[in-house]
């Protein structure tokens, strides 16, 4: 499991959720969310959650981030 | 040679500097007839033009020539750049609306700079994806860039004008940048030959960043030996880029030595092989017979790597865009702008995990290496797509064109390792590449395997059908 607590609570959210999670880090960014684009935002959010389930749970937040060499 | 203005030119970079300096044309006419072919280019490849600048470098090629002065080895040669390369007097616009307002750049990008040094003329700036942010080139703003080998397919992105300028002979070299994939994509929809150095190995400077974790820049050629070429110009330390720091290891002179010796060859499996297309699978395999390669090397943690990518761009990416995302954000390609959206809105600590998962990945490499030379693995799931085309079916299931095309090379450029995007040679087919991938900092492995390949006549950029001229441009 996720030990950072705001990856956490992103890759505990479900689809039905989401909504309301970016509407909440809208205002905190202090990001509008015109009409055209809340669909398409909150389906790439969606997968973004999803894509991150499958690499992020395992990982140790405590570990020093490498600066990354090939 | 062509005549200026009328047939497609389909010389290599090195022949075309060799006619120049044994006096069968001159600088000057090669890029009168460069400047005809793109201001009547009918893949819609080209968004800028810079004709005095590249007719008064040629004139000074001649004259250096004239006076018995010393040229460099592409004296003459005409080349183009994506948009997002900074091009001296030039707005760098990134295939974006949002920067069509922003001051030209005081300078050409170090890669710019490198090849103008060695005599290569520039001509323009090529087309691409909204801040290099997809695999189609369908621009929002410029329009698509058709597939030369077929007007109605995409070229592939982000640098589908990069691909097709090469792929279609308006010039016969080119530079795009490559993130998640935007070399080796188009240079597989097209047909022809692209490299993706290690990450770090050529100067990013001057390249409108997208994600600056990630970005690479690189050639496209028709030859192994052009790529080959423009890649050693290009190489060596440059203090404005703070990844690009090794001295310059020049690839050309060692690929004939290298291509001439063993190769242990392995055929990635796994996550490479899931969701392919039938052909795209059999190009895979006449390479790895030609290289008498080992089938089904698996790669340990590639389907996490990729994920990790597709999530760290959008992420990385937004930090800079916010100010513009706030502002106006329907100023942007919607295909982009909602990615990027999602991306302002996820947290850090997903870019965090992503970052955290490369090193993982990249040992997992490393271990796969010490029995392999190279690694062969498809450039993209399918050939070229059809322009407007939203899905297409891996596996029997429909899904996004634009999320799948780069599912091959984002666990590949995730963890920085060269790779040379070669064209299979399958005359009268669509195109279909394969990526040859080296460890880290080998990329005259890469190159040689190539060169190998071609020599057999396994890989070859072909010269697409006859297409009618576009209208002329200014």
């Amino acid at each position: 499991m996720a030990t950072d607590p705001a990856l956490a609570a992103f890759l505990a959210l479900d689809d039905d959720t989401v909504a309301a999670y970016a509407d909440d880090r809208a205002a905190a960014l202090g990001l509008a969310l015109p009409p055209e684009t809340r669909a398409g935002t909150l389906e790439n959010l969606a997968l973004l959650r999803r894509q991150a389930a499958t690499f992020a749970m395992d990982l140790d937040a405590a570990a020093p981030i490498e600066a990354f060499e090939p | 040679m062509s005549p200026p203005g009328s047939a497609l030119d389909f010389r290599s970079a090195q022949a075309v500097a060799a006619d120049i300096r044994e006096g069968r044309t001159t600088a000057r006419e090669e890029a009168e007839a460069a400047l005809a072919r793109a201001r009547t280019d009918p893949f819609n490849a080209y968004t800028a033009l810079v004709a005095q600048r590249a007719l008064a470098q040629a004139e000074a090629i001649d004259a250096d020539l004239a006076a018995d002065r010393p040229v460099g080895p592409l004296a003459g040669v005409p080349f183009a750049v994506k948009n997002l390369f900074d091009i001296e007097g030039v707005t760098t616009i990134a295939g974006s609306k949002i920067r069509r307002d922003a001051a030209p750049a005081a300078h050409d990008a170090t890669a710019v700079q490198r090849l103008t040094a060695a005599g290569a003329v520039l001509v323009g700036a090529l087309n691409m994806d909204e801040f290099a942010y997809g695999f189609v080139t369908e621009n929002a703003h410029d329009g698509p860039t058709r597939n030369p080998h077929d007007l109605t397919r995409i070229a592939g992105g982000s640098s589908g004008g990069s691909a097709a300028a090469v792929a279609g002979g308006l010039v016969p070299l080119t530079l795009g940048s490559d993130t998640n994939g935007s070399i080796r994509v188009p240079a597989s929809l097209c047909g022809v030959f692209g490299l993706k150095p290690t990450l770090g190995r050529l100067s990013r400077q001057g390249a409108f960043p997208f994600v600056e974790s990630l970005d690479h820049v690189g050639p496209f050629a028709r030859s192994v030996a052009d790529l080959a070429l423009a890649y050693d110009l290009m190489q060596g330390p440059d203090p404005l880029d703070p990844l690009c720091r090794r001295p310059a290891e020049p690839a050309a002179p060692r690929l004939q030595a290298i291509a001439d010796g063993p190769l242990r060859v392995g055929v990635l499996g796994g996550w490479f092989a899931q969701g392919a297309f039938p052909e795209v699978l059999e190009a895979l395999e006449i390479v790895a017979d030609a290289l008498q390669a080992r089938r089904g090397v698996e790669l340990p943690g590639a389907e996490q790597a990729r994920a990790a990518a597709f999530c760290l761009t959008p992420v990385e990416a937004a930090h800079l865009h916010l100010p513009d995302l706030k502002a106006r954000p329907l100023d942007y390609d919607p295909a982009v702008r909602d990615r990027l959206l999602a991306g302002a809105l996820a947290p850090e600590a997903v870019a965090e995990a992503a970052r955290r998962y490369r090193p993982v990945f990249r040992d997992a490499a490393c271990r796969v290496f010490e029995d392999f030379d190279v690694l062969l693995a498809p450039a993209s799931v399918c050939p070229a797509p059809g322009i407007g085309q939203a899905t297409m079916e891996m596996d029997r299931q429909p899904v996004s064109v634009r999320r799948n095309l780069g599912a091959y090379t984002q666990p590949i450029s995730y963890i920085g390792l060269p790779v040379v995007a070669a064209p299979v040679n399958r005359p009268g087919k669509p195109p279909i590449g394969v990526q040859i991938v080296a460890p880290a900092w080998r990329e005259e492995v890469a190159l040689a395997a190539a060169l190998r390949l071609e020599r057999a006549g396994v890989v070859a950029a072909h010269r697409p059908p006859p297409v009618p001229l576009g209208e002329v441009r200014a």
